[in-house]
């Protein structure tokens, strides 16, 4: 790599998050601000550093009852800092830092923070039940014009037919794909902040009542409440900076159409984006210590194994089969954290970047991987997928 | 842009059966099919299936298009399963 890529003048400087958990009795804005000044005190910072800020979705914009619960024009009063640049995204770049990596790099901004706010434990539980789309959307319109008329009420039945593809293509067994959801619940034991610690096993699983075929309930995230935030800095800034994490490459690339239902070959999801990724650095598959691969549904981390290379298309059944290659002390230790399907849904990536930072940094804990120098952290699944390298500082 | 009329037969390209009750009127198990046409590539249609029972639904069984009364008085696609 000759020119210097925008994201090399960028490093990860801080991660904070609230306290999370099925219900936790504090307000959207409340667990930002604990996220946010967790996050600024991490990277070695003060309030008065930070001149950027962005949240995702952007708007108040809301497709299920808690999926934004915190407003980004009151987290900056409460902060009483002056920003050269925000940013709040509904469409756009899946990966949290994506914009304020180029709003630094760029010197818009010095210290971008960044956070994701969701409410959607409380959300379900006031529902009676996961929320449905038409519970906070009685017409249909835009694509849900497609999806609410048929039943489509859930990302749930929208995911669902994807994976009913792969495994009727490729032959891979619900038996197989099991030992995701059963090893990250191992991670999760090791991680204090996971909010399904208990063990599970693979009849647990194969017992767990139907969603929507072949989705069962361990193959879905968990609605939780809290807040994540990290903190982009410019990497002249580095000398004051507690324990910045590189930024090697990232990409975000939507190569077919942007549709759930039109998506041309549902069993090949993210390839482009990651193919944009690889394409941006010297390193490879091979060169991965620790993958921290979004799992709202066990599929999309299926997906991304094959995506970003880790084993050939319809290979990751047997990859993952007996959970040895993907736990720790394992070829590619995965979700370390316990992923969304047991560490909660913090959602687009904002939980599984936290994790990779602190995997890089050594302060994983009881879940650390030895000796980590490279992670990788993917964004959704779908037509809308991000995908970084991040590395230890050196 | 002109709209294409799309008929005959199509096939299913995936299909899911929904076994959660997502609001409190709603009946289940139903199934959801992505269909595709021979004649016309590169477009799927979205509906639910009839003339089978839900674990009947198959990847690649034939189906034909028909419509049924949806909520505000429009039709909604919806697809019959052939030879079951």
């Amino acid at each position: 790599m000759g020119t210097e890529l925008l994201e090399r003048r960028a490093v990860i400087s801080g991660v904070g998050q609230s306290a999370i958990g099925r219900r936790i009795d504090r307000s959207g804005f409340q667990l930002t601000l604990d996220a946010i000044l967790a996050a600024i005190a991490d990277a070695g910072l003060t309030v008065d550093d930070i001149d950027g800020l962005a949240m995702f979705p952007g708007g108040g914009k809301s497709n299920l009852p808690g999926y934004s619960a915190a407003n980004l024009y009151e987290i900056q009063d409460a902060l009483r800092i002056t920003t050269t640049w925000r940013q709040g995204l509904v469409e756009g770049m899946s990966l949290p830092f994506y914009g304020a990596v180029q709003a630094v790099a760029t010197g818009l901004a010095r210290h971008v923070v960044v956070y994701r706010t969701v409410k959607e434990g409380s959300a379900a539980k006031k529902a009676g039940g996961r929320p449905a789309y038409g519970s906070i959307h009685p017409e249909a319109e835009g694509p849900l014009a497609w999806l609410l008329p048929i039943g489509a009420l859930s990302p749930v039945c929208q995911i669902a037919p994807y994976a009913a593809r792969y495994l009727y293509e490729f032959g891979v067994t619900r038996e197989q794909i099991a030992w995701i959801p059963v090893t990250q619940r191992k991670h999760a034991a090791l991680n204090p902040d996971a909010v399904y610690r208990d063990p599970l096993t693979v009849e647990d699983y194969l017992g767990s009542r139907m969603i929507s075929t072949p989705i069962c309930l361990y193959d879905c995230d968990v609605p939780v409440d809290g807040s994540t935030a990290l903190v982009i800095s410019a990497s002249e800034t580095v000398p004051d900076l507690r324990a910045p994490v590189g930024l090697e490459a990232m990409a975000g690339v939507i190569d077919g159409r942007p549709s759930w239902e039109q998506w041309e070959d549902f069993t090949r999801v993210g390839y482009a984006t990651a193919a944009g990724m690889w394409a941006r650095t010297d390193l490879g598959p091979e060169d991965v210590d620790v993958a921290e691969l979004y799992d709202g549904f066990t599929i999309e981390a299926i997906w991304w194994l094959e995506a970003l290379g880790f084993c050939k298309a319809g290979e990751a059944g047997h990859f993952v089969d007996g959970g040895e290659r993907i736990t720790l002390g394992g070829q590619l230790p995965l979700n370390t954290w316990g992923g969304q399907l047991s560490g909660g849904r913090l959602h687009a990536a904002f939980g599984h970047t936290a994790e990779a930072v602190r995997q890089l940094r050594g302060e994983a804990g009881e879940r650390q991987v030895a000796d980590a120098e490279v992670a990788v952290v993917t964004s959704a699944g779908g037509f809308e997928a991000g995908a970084a390298l991040l590395t230890r500082w050196r | 842009m002109v709209p294409t009329e799309i008929t005959g037969r199509g096939r299913v390209y995936s299909l899911t059966v929904n076994y959660q009750r997502w609001l409190p009127e709603l009946e289940v198990p139903y199934v959801i099919v992505l269909v595709e046409f021979d004649e016309h590539p590169g477009v799927r249609v979205v509906g639910r299936l009839r003339g089978c029972p839900p674990e009947a639904a198959a990847i690649g069984m034939a189906v034909e298009v028909g419509f049924e009364p949806g909520p505000g008085g429009y039709a909604i696609p919806s697809f019959y399963a052939l030879n079951r």
